[in-house]
């Protein structure tokens, strides 16, 4: 058996480690929105206020075009695309523009965590991603993030997005939009 | 304090200078300093090679040779290194053993020499001097501060240091890795040579006359017109 | 068994992509450096995750079980391999169970290691591999030359080849416009794919759940449009805590790539309805290195890439020169305890500059494993009379002194034999010229000066 022949070998073989591990210790940021908005730009994602809004289908069909298949989860957007209630792969393909909601933001790295969907692949499948997040749900960093998460718990499934999907293979040539949403924008309340 | 000079091999046979610059600096500066005759080399050669087992015997040599003194000062971060990372070397009869730099600015002894130097000068900070002994910090590091030898030139008058591209990238010596990879050890050294020229340097100086005899080989084959000096050379002209 | 040294030399011929490889990871190099400086305490991060990740190895066993019973719990299936037979045999059982004979899959270094696109082949299943860089490596049946930039070893015209006789478009050299094309031609494939394979960054003891990071958003785009996800994980790469994800997710991607984290890190811990997870925990000689002292700590390793980036070895001599599954440094350490034989020339391809050691983000002590290896690879060399005799004159300082004026009279009347013996070096360097005395002798009649 490959796990008792594991763990037996593991046992035998451990080093003697007499290095202590305390918990990391570190300073906060005093200034995460600002510190956010730079963050999720550098990472070649947008960021718009919630107040320059004034009608979620206009300002769509401003930034994306018309014509598309707009799925959201958020309350104030109602979407024109509707998932059945099995869904299918071939339906979550249509999805041009994806609307959900962010639960956090760390300002470190422009990451925003999502752990509430219809389906896991809306996020990624989708051409253009729209993340929703409370102004202040915004934290400092990764430490204070997973203090967050250990509050709630680790859902069964959820995921930091920091910027939209992005490929350098071929000759280090920075492109956007590899296999997941082409943009990303994150529209602050 | 009794204070024993450390020539390695390569210095003692091909620059003697190096050597002779040394000494005549230290004391110079006051200190009395004795080479001990019977001395050979660290052994760093075999190590490198994977002959560790082989230099047992040299280091026990290096031990008997260094028992009376209380420092030992070496113009080399290489071997200096060496000697500290190898558990055969016997610091426990008392001595402590320094790269030449790092000896001069724990002393604080420059300030009495009065020296100019009137070139563009481009550092080679030297791996095992660098990383090793930690005589500055190294551009992977995110701390700053400046090596000891940039400390040392900065107190030398007239010195105009130049920027590199990559100020701490490894020249290719690297002992006998210099012949057994010799294309990448030359590619290496290469590259390493003309950053300097690019930065407009007239001078190369280090810690390490090893890495120093490399890019001279390199100016020396191409006819280039670019000087070598290791920094005792500087502080000490002969 | 190919020595770095052939290859090396072999790679140095072609002196403008050379230049250009080291050049663009140069590059990848400095973009590490500011995203590290970006960060006020970065060296403390460094100093904590190479506390957790020893810790972690010493207290691996129990750990795997913890994770083992918290992932059963939350309904993933856990299997175990010893081997990476066993890993690849479990992978084949899993599909040929469930008539799957098609599988997307994400980068995955592991699944190198194991030899598992072969091995699925062979046995009748098609793998497509999804990362943009292995796609394109696919198709040119290379292995790739680095573990975070896979196709680095070749430049756009020559993918833009590839693409125009695998997918009959006209040949391009622009990554814009091929990239958009892997793209639809791929999501064909997530789309009907009804298995996903992916590796694992981390996975974490207190919950179960393991977490994956890519930047194209491939490992997600197939493990959630599939039924089945097979993970394969490194039994190394266990952490025992969630908290300790904040210290390695801050360190992973800026020493990778210079970015401050990845486009996607995802988290799973439960299948979705309807869904299998199954995850696969591989030794492959794991275990026997923790064992061995002065070696073990190369198992830290989180498959950043930095140190390549760092290394000139690995930058002027490529990643294929180290005919290894992870090359650069860190593989010059980790390939020897596969095969010794194979991979015994790497620890001798390095110049021991400690670049590595540096950037490491978990603080691997990477040159002096690769001077530690070098004690152990020369102990099967035959007759080692020069070394011994070398070794010899070190402690008699009499022999030593006559053999240095011995040698330095050689070469003042004979350099063409010094040029001969030491040809390699003195090819493109030349040799100082010998001085009239040595240092000693001059010490000799000065000393009192």
């Amino acid at each position: 058996m490959s796990r008792e022949s594991i763990l037996g070998k593991l046992r035998k073989n451990k080093p003697v480690v007499t290095s202590e591990v305390s918990a990391f210790d570190f300073e906060s940021g005093i200034n995460a929105t600002e510190e956010f908005i730079r963050s999720v730009k550098d990472v070649g994602g947008n960021v718009t206020g919630i107040n320059s809004i004034e009608n979620w289908g206009d300002w769509i069909k401003r930034s994306y075009g018309i014509g598309l298949n707009v799925y959201s989860e958020v309350a104030s957007l109602i979407g024109n695309y509707l998932l059945d209630k099995e869904i299918s792969n071939e339906q979550l393909n249509k999805i041009d523009v994806a609307v959900l909601e962010g639960e956090f933001g760390v300002a470190e790295n422009g990451a925003v965590w999502v752990e509430r969907f219809a389906h896991r692949s809306i996020p990624f499948i989708t051409q253009h991603l729209i993340l929703t997040l409370k102004g202040s749900n915004i934290i400092s960093n990764m430490h204070e993030a997973y203090a967050e998460l250990a509050e709630y718990g680790i859902p069964d499934f959820g995921v930091f997005i920091s910027g939209p999907s992005k490929t350098a293979d071929i000759e280090q040539s920075l492109v956007y939009g590899a296999h997941g949403p082409k943009s990303l924008t994150v529209v602050i309340s | 304090m009794k204070i024993g000079l450390f020539i390695p091999c390569y210095i003692n046979q091909y620059y003697p200078r190096v050597g002779m610059a040394t000494y005549r600096l230290l004391r110079n500066l006051g200190f009395k300093v004795e080479y001990p005759m019977g001395q050979t080399c660290c052994g760093q050669p075999l190590g490198n090679s994977g002959y560790e087992r082989y230099a047992t015997q040299g280091i026990d040599h290096f031990n008997g040779t260094f028992r009376d003194y209380d420092i030992i000062v070496a113009p080399s971060g290489s071997c200096v290194h060496f000697v500290k990372e190898h558990p055969g070397f016997d610091s426990g009869s008392g001595w402590e053993i320094m790269e030449l730099s790092e000896f001069l600015i724990e002393m604080t002894a420059l300030e009495k020499l009065k020296i100019s130097f009137r070139k563009k000068v481009g550092v080679l900070q030297s791996c095992h001097g660098l990383r090793g002994l930690k005589l500055g910090k190294s551009s992977e590091l995110m701390q700053r501060g400046a090596s000891t030898i940039v400390r040392i030139l900065k107190q030398v008058k007239d010195v105009r240091l130049v920027q590199l591209k990559r100020p701490d990238e490894c020249c290719g010596f690297g002992g006998t890795f210099s012949v057994r990879e010799a294309e990448l050890s030359v590619k290496m050294g290469e590259d390493r040579l003309y950053d300097f020229i690019n930065s407009g340097a007239e001078v190369i100086t280090g810690t390490d006359v090893s890495c120093l005899m490399h890019l001279e080989g390199l100016i020396l084959k191409r006819k280039l017109h670019l000087e070598v000096k290791h920094f005792s050379e500087i502080l000490m002209p002969v | 068994m190919t020595d770095h040294y052939e290859s090396a030399k072999k790679f140095l011929k072609e002196p403008s992509k050379v230049d250009w490889h080291d050049e663009t990871l140069w590059w990848v190099r400095k973009k590490r450096d500011r995203a590290a400086g970006e960060v006020d305490e970065w060296e403390e991060l460094r100093e904590a995750a190479s506390n957790i990740k020893e810790r972690a190895l010493a207290e691996l066993d129990s750990n795997l079980m913890e994770f083992e019973q918290k992932a059963i719990a939350n309904g993933i299936t856990v299997h175990w391999a010893a081997s990476a037979e066993k890993h690849n045999e479990i992978i084949s059982d899993l599909l040929r169970e469930r008539n799957i004979s098609r599988v997307v899959k994400s980068k995955s270094m592991l699944t190198e290691e194991c030899g598992l696109n072969p091995y699925l082949e062979n046995h009748g299943i098609e793998v497509v591999d999804t990362d943009l860089g292995e796609r394109i490596l696919q198709w040119k049946e290379h292995a790739p030359s680095h573990i975070v930039m896979p196709a680095i070893h070749l430049k756009k015209k020559e993918i833009g080849k590839i693409f125009a006789e695998k997918l009959k478009i006209p040949e391009s050299d622009d990554p814009q416009l091929l990239t958009e094309t892997a793209r639809q031609h791929l999501r064909g494939y997530f789309l009907h794919s009804k298995a996903a394979l992916t590796g694992v960054n981390f996975a974490v003891a207190d919950t179960g759940a393991f977490v994956v990071c890519t930047n194209e958003g491939n490992a997600d785009m197939g493990v959630h449009l599939a039924d089945v996800h097979i993970a394969s994980m490194g039994i190394e790469k266990l952490l025992p805590k969630t908290e300790d994800l904040a210290v390695f997710l801050r360190l992973l991607a800026r020493s990778a790539t210079g970015q401050p984290i990845t486009a996607f890190t995802s988290h799973f811990k439960k299948p979705a309805r309807g869904k299998e997870i199954h995850l696969i925990l591989v030794d492959n000689g794991r275990s026997a290195i923790l064992g061995k002292r002065g070696f073990w700590k190369v198992l830290k390793c989180i498959r950043c890439g930095a140190c390549m980036n760092t290394c000139p070895v690995f930058r002027k001599a490529g990643g294929h020169s180290y005919h290894s599954t992870i090359p650069g440094p860190i593989g010059a350490i980790l390939a020897p305890h596969y095969d010794s034989e194979k991979y015994g020339s790497l620890p001798f391809a390095s110049s021991l500059c400690g670049s590595c050691t540096a950037v490491c983000p978990v603080k691997i002590d990477i040159d002096r494993q690769l001077y530690a290896w070098r004690q152990e690879l020369t102990r099967g060399n035959g007759s080692q009379l020069l070394v011994s005799l070398i070794g010899k004159a070190l402690q008699r300082n009499k022999l030593y002194d006559r053999l240095g004026v011995f040698l330095s009279m050689i070469q003042r009347r004979f350099p063409w034999i010094v040029n001969r013996v030491l040809k390699a070096y003195t090819q493109s360097r030349s040799l100082p010229d010998v001085p009239a005395e040595s240092f000693k002798e001059w010490y000799k009649r000065n000393r009192d000066e």
